[in-house]
């Protein structure tokens, strides 16, 4: 596997020649996102001496290249993968964006919301579009299932059940704690 | 190896009995299960189902008996949500307040309000076990005192350890992990006095306990705890994945049986997304090797979750179909 280095904080990063090959494709907004990404793992000292993996993603439905997969190795906060998704301008997030995924790839895919993480530039996302499009998008979160909710909020596990589950998902997104957490 | 054997579509939750040794799962507001090999499904308006000393039960007040074919629901209460916390015939429900039900005498046996900044965790004869990231606690439901404390400050300096929220009892022990900068300090504490017996540091990963063995799986290591003689092995897997396809497992789902350790793979898969479909399979870890593999059709996305039951293996999907395979000599 290819592994570049950062030097200025030693971050190693896996994969790095598929996603820098965008930076020489036609599509700008595509280059504006790989630009993003290099800014922030440089900047970002939270990746000091930590591996990076990426993978370019492509939509199914659309066919081309969509986004890059970023994991941070043993990143979360009790050492496991981090899942990392860049998202850059205007339009990038919207209400099918956050279904598909936020809720049925990242929340399904963790095991805990300290393993998600979505870092973000000039997105114009809120925490109340946030809570608008997860409300709108709520049998969705009905089907990732009562014990996963149950997961990613231990310290109430014993309060959540099958009628209250998905509100109380929604309304922990109120907390300005809990969205600065994942949405970055 | 393994065969492919079924598969059912829009399953929401499933389970095995193994009391019975049936599966049953829940699509449309039905419970699914077969009767001498013929398929059967009663109403049944919940999204989840689990076991309880052979009965499945609802998320709500309400089981199904397998023994007489029927549903029935728990009167005294009405408003209240099974917790998946039970032990024996003790079961833990929650609504306005935490309840216990005795299902043998059919007695609510204690109710309370919920208890501040902790989370009930583990039920264990007549106590529970309390847990929050600062704090794990043994409360006495009969007496309705707190026995004991283990509090991270009393073991760490740092206020910014934390407890992780996994927490395994077995006998009379409690194996419990505190994170205090990027490490895990792991305590294995006597539930009847709260004190420490040992104390490990570095081990790290999802616990499942098989029979005497409690593993810490994580895609780079594997440590498995003897816990009758309170040994550590631990094992490096990342070069035995690297080698193929597979390479180093992203977000992995683990099962154990009989020692074996069976994982699912997710990178690279998404239902929308995906550049591939899910792989799960077998490694064996004394001989260091992976057993088989296979891959699940690109569209059924990630695997949520990985049980092994004898001889069957189920897969429930990120598009919510249940796969079953079984194992062949």
């Amino acid at each position: 596997m290819d592994t570049a280095t950062l030097q200025k904080n030693s971050t190693k990063l896996e994969n790095f020649d598929a996603t820098i090959g965008i930076l020489t494709g036609g599509n700008a907004n595509y280059r504006q996102g790989v630009h993003w990404i290099i800014q922030d793992i440089g900047q970002e000292t939270a990746f000091a001496n930590k591996t990076l993996a990426m993978e370019l993603a492509v939509e199914n439905a659309r066919e081309t290249f969509s986004f890059i997969d970023v994991v941070c190795k043993n990143c979360s906060k009790v050492g496991t993968d981090l899942l990392i998704e860049y998202k850059s301008g205007p339009g990038s997030i919207t209400s099918s964006t956050i279904k598909k995924q936020f809720i049925e790839r990242d929340l399904f895919k963790a095991n805990s919301l300290d393993e998600i993480q979505w870092r973000m530039k000039n997105t114009s996302l809120t925490k109340d579009k946030l809570v608008d499009w997860l409300t709108e998008n709520r049998s969705d979160i009905e089907k990732l299932g009562v014990e996963k909710v149950k997961k990613f909020f231990p310290q109430q596990a014993v309060q959540i059940n099958e009628s209250n589950f998905v509100d109380f998902f929604i309304n922990k997104f109120k907390q300005d704690n809990i969205y600065d957490k994942i949405f970055k | 190896m393994i065969k492919f054997s079924n598969r059912i579509n829009e399953v929401k939750s499933f389970v095995i009995n193994n009391s019975d040794k049936n599966l049953y799962w829940i699509s449309s507001d039905r419970l699914y299960y077969k009767i001498k090999d013929k398929l059967s499904s009663i109403e049944f308006p919940s999204s989840v189902v689990y076991i309880v000393e052979g009965l499945v039960f609802s998320g709500k007040n309400f089981y199904y008996d397998p023994e007489n074919n029927a549903v029935n629901i728990i009167k005294d209460l009405e408003g209240y949500y099974y917790t998946n916390l039970s032990n024996k015939k003790i079961i833990l429900f929650s609504g306005d307040d935490l309840l216990l039900y005795n299902f043998q005498t059919k007695e609510i046996i204690w109710k309370h309000n919920y208890f501040d900044n902790s989370n009930t965790t583990l039920i264990k004869d007549n106590i529970f076990i309390n847990y929050s990231e600062d704090q794990i606690d043994c409360y006495d439901f009969n007496k309705n005192n707190t026995l004991w404390k283990f509090r991270k400050l009393d073991i760490s300096n740092s206020f910014d350890s934390f407890f992780s929220q996994e927490i395994i009892s077995y006998k009379n022990k409690l194996f419990v992990n505190l994170i205090s900068n990027e490490i895990v300090k792991n305590y294995i504490i006597d539930i009847s006095t709260g004190n420490i017996l040992k104390q490990y540091s570095g081990l790290y990963g999802q616990m499942i306990l098989e029979k005497d063995r409690l593993y810490f799986l994580s895609p780079d290591h594997i440590s498995i705890l003897n816990t009758e003689t309170q040994e550590v092995s631990t094992h490096t897997i990342t070069n035995i994945f690297d080698t193929t396809e597979i390479k180093r497992l992203l977000f992995p789902r683990w099962a154990i049986q009989d020692g074996i350790i069976y994982f699912t793979q997710s990178g690279g898969v998404d239902m929308h997304s995906g550049s591939r479909g899910a792989i799960f399979g077998a490694f064996d870890i004394k001989k260091k090797s992976i057993l088989w593999y296979q891959q699940l059709p690109k569209g059924n996305g990630i695997i949520g979750s990985i049980e092994v039951q004898e001889d069957k293996i189920f897969l429930h999907t990120q598009d919510k179909t249940l796969y079953i395979y079984e194992k062949e000599e």
